[in-house]
């Protein structure tokens, strides 16, 4: 015989054992596979429009509202909304002190009428017509535009002259949350305008 | 001649005692031992996955929309078919976005009495434990989305790509 042919019977037979073995080792086996298990998180997505005017110079009964105040809504999850107007007066070094936060100074803010005001903020609420209750709204990913409000104008009466030629701004702090599990009490502010 | 002769004859004689020889083979093969019955064992394993408390099977699912704070239910029913007993080992195989495997926990109880904290990345074996014949194992895991989950992780997908069973004879 050969070294080739030797060489051939060699390797057959290692082969043949190797098969062999697999055979009985999956004799003595078993698996199974499951899933698999996809999550894929949510999304809020608000974009405030709107502008305030930009004057050097603004007096009370001037309307500042340049563009009308509106959210678009991109979430794909329900949500719920809020919002907050605060007056700030420069306090020098940068930095700003409110002075309305409830806006009692106000003469006129046509406001959006379902958002209601609970300290300081503005929920969008609205009224169940057959027990007159209200409650705050729930937003559905697919309610695109939600409207905030188009005047807002200072009550010369009550700001009287104690800011003249002060240097304030205006601030729109807008939040919204997913429904669930979170509630306003536990929300972390965050300003975007 | 006679050579030939002695030859034949011998031939002759050969094949005679050849032919006898074999046909005598032949009746002694006949002639069979008692029975031996050699049963050999068997290993199954019937897996089955549901959501929370539903009897409706599940292979693959997906969740979309997922918030912080959601909690989603799991039970992973491990019934042996066999005969014989064997290690039952189970191992998941998470695929998720690097920055959410810390923002979730999955947490498992075998059998209502061991509980299980299971990291949320690469493969993890969350069993090793002997499963006898004809028994069964629920494994029951929930997954929650940590409420401290920021929006910058939104749309991010975390993803149990499989869960391998094994059951390997002792």
């Amino acid at each position: 015989m050969t070294i080739k042919k030797r060489s051939i019977i060699l390797i057959s037979s290692i082969l043949l054992l190797i098969v062999s073995i697999s055979f009985v080792y999956a004799a003595f086996s078993i698996n199974e596979t499951k899933g698999d298990i996809k999550f894929k998180l949510g999304k809020i997505d608000y974009t405030l429009n709107g502008s305030f005017i930009n004057d050097s110079l603004i007096v009370p009964g001037q309307n500042l509202v340049n563009e009308e105040f509106k959210l678009v809504n991109n979430s794909n999850i329900d949500t719920q909304i809020r919002f907050k107007i605060s007056l700030q007066l420069f306090n020098g070094d940068n930095t700003y002190i409110d002075l309305l936060s409830s806006l009692e100074y106000l003469e006129s803010f046509n406001l959006n009428q379902r958002f209601k005001l609970i300290d300081g903020y503005y929920y969008y609420y609205n009224n169940d017509l057959e027990t007159n209750e209200e409650y705050e709204v729930v937003i559905k990913s697919n309610e695109p535009n939600i409207i905030l409000f188009n005047e807002l104008i200072l009550d010369g009466r009550l700001v009287k002259n104690d800011y003249s030629n002060n240097k304030v701004k205006l601030v729109v702090n807008f939040e919204a949350k997913q429904m669930g599990s979170m509630k306003w009490e536990d929300f972390k502010e965050v300003v975007i305008g | 001649m006679k050579k030939q002769l002695i030859l034949l004859i011998s031939s002759i004689t050969l094949i005679v005692l050849s032919l006898t020889t074999v046909v005598f083979a032949w009746f002694t093969i006949v002639d069979k031992t008692q029975e031996i019955f050699i049963y050999s064992g068997t290993l199954g394993i019937n897996a089955q996955l549901f959501k929370g408390d539903s009897t409706d099977e599940i292979e693959t699912i997906s969740f979309d929309n997922v918030l912080p704070g959601d909690l989603y239910y799991f039970r992973l029913v491990l019934e042996s078919t066999g005969t014989i007993n064997g290690n039952l080992r189970v191992t998941f195989n998470f695929e998720s976005h690097e920055s959410l495997s810390e923002l979730v926990e999955v947490k498992g109880i075998i059998n209502n009495t061991t509980n299980i904290d299971i990291p949320t990345s690469g493969i993890r074996e969350v069993i090793n434990t002997k499963l006898n014949a004809m028994s069964t194992l629920t494994f029951t895991f929930n997954v929650k989305f940590n409420e401290s989950i920021e929006n910058m992780v939104e749309l991010r997908e975390f993803n149990i790509k499989s869960i391998n069973i094994d059951l390997v004879q002792i």
